[in-house]
């Protein structure tokens, strides 16, 4: 068979793969919209406390002024912290993967049309996603002890968003 | 012994059939108040299903048909998809701004893609019916493979929110994208190959649009209108404190980011 009628069926079939993948998700989301009182709950700020000291300098600073410390053992606990903050990140990630699932449900459930929220919604999430990429970038470099990463104030105003947001969201649940 | 063309009229008059059955079915069940283009393009459907049935497909007469009529079928080609959209933000009035915007984007990235198909000049391999017929259908597979990517990105915006959306409109979009796609495809290969295969291309076609026709006439009811929904009710206050969160988190992030 001709080379340019294979290329042809095979972009049609995988189009119309990602077309069956796309309505799938769109029938999965639909089924499970993310809001509840049992969210709110769940976001805590005592599961990102241990971050406002992980990535600090001082610990490491502490074990090279000990006898027998090697530059391994230092690279060892530089990689296996920023294992454990890059779990965080994620953590952090979904949960504003959730506020922004709030505000598209604010917009899908308004009356009229919401282009400032749709203006919001976007710069927040170009924000996070730039943001993120530079918190991963410094997280890489930091494995290799080029830099380090400043995390407390990451913390105190996350907590405030919990508290606000345990305000916000009515305690009531959502039907599947 | 059947052979091909006793497979092709089989098929012709099965798309002749079922499209009389989804257009009475539409109309005795109510649905074509809803989608008035779809109801009409199916009526067109029927106009189109029956003069192959009396017209040799490898005739000059079955060209000067197709050439002089078909650009209606496109034209309701774009219609069809413009009624979904419609009636997707018109459930949705708080997303139709967004809405909007995310059609200019995804009309100018399908014709971009539609762009980089037609750029390289496709020579049949064979010899052609008519000098008009290869840039008609050269139209018409583009026209066709617009659409197709219009609505996948349509479809990826939508997989974004946590839409409702009822069974019927779920069923449009899966149906008219398969169309579109094997339309596409069959048009290109019917171009290629020109008056070679042509039988074989239009047997293709219409088993394609057979597929169609039985799932749009099994699946679509009008119980698919309902839509279950059960959204939350957000005050102004609540919405500004989300917004302010929002703020917060990307705020707190960029400091994370900051070097010491």
């Amino acid at each position: 068979m001709d080379l340019l009628i294979t290329l042809a069926i095979a972009l049609a079939l995988l189009l119309l793969v990602i077309g069956g993948i796309l309505i799938r998700n769109i029938l999965r989301t639909g089924s499970n919209l993310p809001l509840s009182a049992d969210w709110i709950e769940e976001l805590s700020i005592e599961r990102y406390r241990p971050m406002l000291r992980m990535l600090d300098s001082a610990d490491i600073e502490f074990l090279r002024s000990q006898p027998g410390f090697t530059p391994q053992m230092g690279a060892k606990l530089r990689q296996q912290r920023a294992q454990m903050f890059s779990g965080y990140l994620r953590s952090l990630e979904s949960d504003f993967a959730r506020v922004c699932s709030a505000t598209k449900l604010v917009m899908l459930h308004s009356n009229q049309d919401r282009p400032d929220l749709a203006r919001t919604l976007l710069r927040q999430q170009f924000q996070f996603a730039t943001g993120m990429l530079n918190v991963r970038c410094q997280l890489f470099l930091y494995r290799w002890g080029l830099c380090g990463v400043e995390v407390s104030s990451l913390l105190k105003l996350f907590d405030g968003v919990r508290l606000e947001l345990r305000s916000v969201i009515p305690a009531m649940s959502m039907s599947a | 012994m059947p052979n091909a063309e006793h497979f092709s009229k089989f098929f012709e008059i099965l798309s002749l059939g079922l499209t009389v059955a989804l257009a009475l079915r539409l109309f005795l069940s109510g649905l074509f108040r809803s989608y008035p283009v779809f109801f009409s393009y199916i009526l067109f459907q029927i106009f189109e299903a029956t003069y192959p049935l009396f017209i040799k497909s490898t005739s000059q007469d079955y060209v000067h048909v197709y050439v002089y009529t078909h650009w209606i079928a496109y034209l309701l080609h774009i219609l069809l998809v413009a009624e979904i959209c419609r009636l997707i933000l018109a459930r949705h009035p708080g997303i139709y701004s967004l809405g909007r915007w995310a059609i200019y984007v995804g009309v100018l990235i399908s014709l971009m893609f539609t762009l980089l198909t037609l750029t390289p000049h496709v020579n049949p391999r064979a010899p052609q019916i008519s000098h008009i017929l290869p840039y008609y259908l050269a139209a018409g597979r583009s026209i066709d493979f617009a659409l197709g990517i219009f609505l996948l990105l349509m479809l990826a915006f939508m997989s974004r929110f946590p839409f409702r959306l009822n069974r019927n409109v779920v069923i449009h979009v899966s149906v008219y994208t398969f169309f579109f796609f094997a339309t596409w495809l069959g048009t290109f290969a019917h171009a290629w190959f020109g008056m070679e295969n042509a039988e074989l291309f239009n047997l293709f076609l219409t088993i394609a649009a057979c597929a169609c026709l039985l799932a749009w006439l099994v699946l679509l009811s009008p119980n698919g209108e309902q839509v279950r929904s059960a959204f939350p009710t957000f005050t102004q206050e609540r919405e500004t404190r989300i917004l302010e969160q929002l703020d917060a988190l990307n705020a707190t992030l960029m400091r994370t980011g900051r070097k010491k």
